[in-house]
């Protein structure tokens, strides 16, 4: 057997080197700016510029002593935590209700569902502000919620859609003829079943609500988000340092919870693909 | 029948889906402690009928009645009524103890007591020790008997069981074929069987209603299924059948006669039948009634001489095609292959004869 009739053989067993090569050079072109974040938070200097003057950990300390900081990550949670259980809440109701029912127009509703996802959050952002303008509504944490909302339920719904895709509407059925009403079937066999669905979802829209922006710029009043007080701290260069260390502590934590987030899902969706 | 032996009654069910009849004008009891089966093909209207009783559907018309009580406004978790669910519907977060121990909440038993009856149902199934496990650690054969634990343990009045054995492959459905007729005995529970398979039915049950595009064409014991049917569909859909053309030749009285011209015979039929099927009517006889003979039998009226087309071995049973000497009419005869080995080999092409009793012969309407 000749050299080449070997190589056919394992053609598609063996690595492909130009394509790792490729790989590994799209993920540094996606990450390596990402990088700069973390490695100039370290710095000493004010300025970002190679070589790095020297290495610090002064900025992540000086953090801690400034309270605008610390009341913008309050905020952030306060504003996230909220969004988090309401868009899911929501969630787990439109889901549970586009699988079970027979609905006319269902695959245009879910659609529109998620529309959100691709509409800029600047029209949206607009869009609201007008509304709550004129309703006379006052800007508070209270719109930016309401504006995160729209902009999680996509992901909550997204989440938790396949969840219940994935199990036999017969165990609500089984429940119900084992004599429990509605109220008991959801909480001992609905819940407990798409719970990772519920983890998930939490994990991401708490992510996508603590990392949002543009909305948070168009609803926000007087108290800032953490977004909103990094870009306020832009415009003055001695704060920058400042800026990196807490952009990379948000970036770990998002990068943390987010990796959580789809590791359950998954988990779950294994689970049920296993059973079958 | 009095009040009560009855179980269920089912008075005049109808189900429409929209423009679709899933079920029309059901009418029938079932008795206490019996063993039912409601027997079809799919889209027949079994499952649907099963899904009434146990409260999943609702009725579009006629009423049913679960000992003595009508259920039409009763939800589901409020009847009498357990169910085996097609592919079990095992709770996959809870394990086997729990599964079975579900419906047990609302009897506020304490711990023991709600252990001790689990573990009664653990040794009724044959799975003593599985309390521990999970729905995905268990089989086909042993999710089948959790979903029985789990519907028996609430002791209802019936037990609904939907194709249970449909996802179980030959030799494991055939056990536990003879496992639920077993604990149906033990426990005296009515059961209500949903199958398509026409030999379930027969090995299990009591009574059969087979069904057919949303009706109901017969109820009756498994013999009187197959013994009498009472129209060709039913002859047809239960075990093999060999259909001959018939016409009525005279009429006097309670009794007809009439001639089935491949047989060259004629046979009786009662005048009231008779009205039931119209002059349309077909002569019905099974494979296996009729005998296969290499020399002309003394009985000359009940014979009829053809020749061999076919023999097929069919392992118990060997099956013989053969073609009538009237217009070339094809009909299966059927014979347990110990005695057709004492034929010996008989050439396809050969002349033989056959012969069968007249109680054998089931006069039908062409529906």
């Amino acid at each position: 057997m000749s050299d080449q009739d070997t190589v056919k053989r394992h053609h598609f067993h063996k690595a492909n080197r130009s394509l790792q090569a490729y790989a590994f050079f799209f993920m540094f072109v996606l990450y390596a700016p990402i990088m700069f974040i973390p490695l100039f938070s370290f710095s000493s200097g004010l300025y970002i510029r190679f070589p790095i003057d020297g290495w610090t950990l002064q900025w992540y300390g000086d953090l801690w002593e400034r309270t605008a900081v610390l009341n913008a990550l309050k905020n952030s949670v306060r504003v996230g935590v909220s969004v988090a259980i309401v868009s899911t809440i929501l969630g787990i109701f439109a889901a549970k209700a586009l699988v079970r029912y027979r609905i006319p127009g269902k695959g245009p509703i879910i659609g529109f569902i998620l529309l959100p996802l691709v509409v800029p959050p600047i029209i949206f952002g607009v869009a609201l502000l007008l509304m709550v303008n004129a309703l006379g509504i006052p800007l508070s944490l209270y719109t930016i919620a309401a504006g995160h909302i729209i902009i999680c339920l996509p992901f909550a719904i997204a989440t938790l859609l396949p969840r219940f895709e994935g199990y036999d509407a017969a165990m609500e059925e089984a429940a119900a003829d084992l004599g429990e009403n509605s109220w008991w079937v959801f909480w001992r066999v609905t819940v407990p079943i798409i719970l990772p669905g519920i983890v998930a979802s939490l994990l991401l829209t708490f992510t996508v609500s603590f990392d949002e922006f543009v909305m948070a710029f168009f609803l926000g009043g007087t108290d800032l988000t953490l977004p909103l007080y990094v870009w306020g701290q832009l415009r003055i260069p001695r704060a920058f340092p400042v800026v990196l260390a807490l952009g990379t502590l948000i970036l770990l934590f998002s990068f943390l919870l987010v990796f959580l987030g789809l590791r359950i899902g998954r988990r779950g969706a294994i689970k049920l693909v296993d059973r079958d | 029948m009095t009040q009560d032996e009855t179980m269920i009654s089912v008075r005049n069910i109808g189900k429409r889906f929209g423009s679709v009849v899933a079920v029309e004008d059901a009418c029938f009891d079932i008795r206490r402690g019996e063993f039912f089966s409601l027997l079809g093909a799919s889209g027949s209207g079994k499952t649907t009928v099963l899904r009434i009783m146990a409260g999943f559907e609702a009725a579009t018309s006629g009423a049913i009645f679960i000992d003595g009580r009508q259920m039409d406004a009763v939800p589901p978790h409020q009847r009498p009524v357990n169910m085996v669910f097609q592919n079990y519907a095992i709770f996959p977060h809870l394990n086997v103890a729990d599964n079975i121990g579900f419906g047990l909440r609302k009897l506020k038993l304490d711990p023991v007591e709600r252990r001790r009856r689990i573990d009664e149902m653990l040794e009724l199934i044959k799975l003593p020790g599985f309390g521990d496990r999970l729905a995905d650690q268990l089989s086909g054969g042993q999710r089948q008997r959790v979903a029985l634990a789990r519907a028996l343990v609430l002791q209802p009045k019936v037990l609904l069981l939907d194709e249970p054995l449909g996802a179980l492959d030959k030799q494991l459905r055939e056990q536990m074929q003879v496992e639920l007729r077993a604990l149906q005995r033990s426990i005296g529970v009515t059961f209500v069987l949903v199958t398509h398979d026409q030999e379930e039915a027969l090995t299990l049950s009591d009574r059969i209603a087979v069904m057919a595009d949303g009706r109901v064409l017969q109820v009756d014991t498994p013999a009187g299924l197959y013994e009498r049917p009472c129209s060709r569909q039913v002859a047809g859909f239960v075990g093999n059948m060999n259909f001959l053309p018939a016409r009525v030749v005279s009429q006097d009285g309670g009794s007809a006669r009439i001639d089935v011209p491949g047989l060259q015979t004629t046979c009786s039929i009662s005048a009231e039948r008779l009205a039931r099927f119209g002059s349309d009517i077909s002569l019905a006889i099974r494979p296996e009634r009729m005998t296969l003979h290499r020399e002309r039998p003394a009985d000359q009226a009940n014979s009829v001489s053809g020749v061999l087309h076919d023999r097929m071995y069919l392992g118990e049973r060997t099956q013989f095609q053969v073609a009538l000497d009237d217009r070339g009419t094809t009909i299966a005869v059927s014979s347990s292959t110990t005695v057709a080995e004492r034929l010996g080999s008989i050439d396809p092409g050969a002349q033989v004869w056959l012969s069968w009793s007249e109680e054998a012969l089931i006069p039908l309407g062409n529906d």
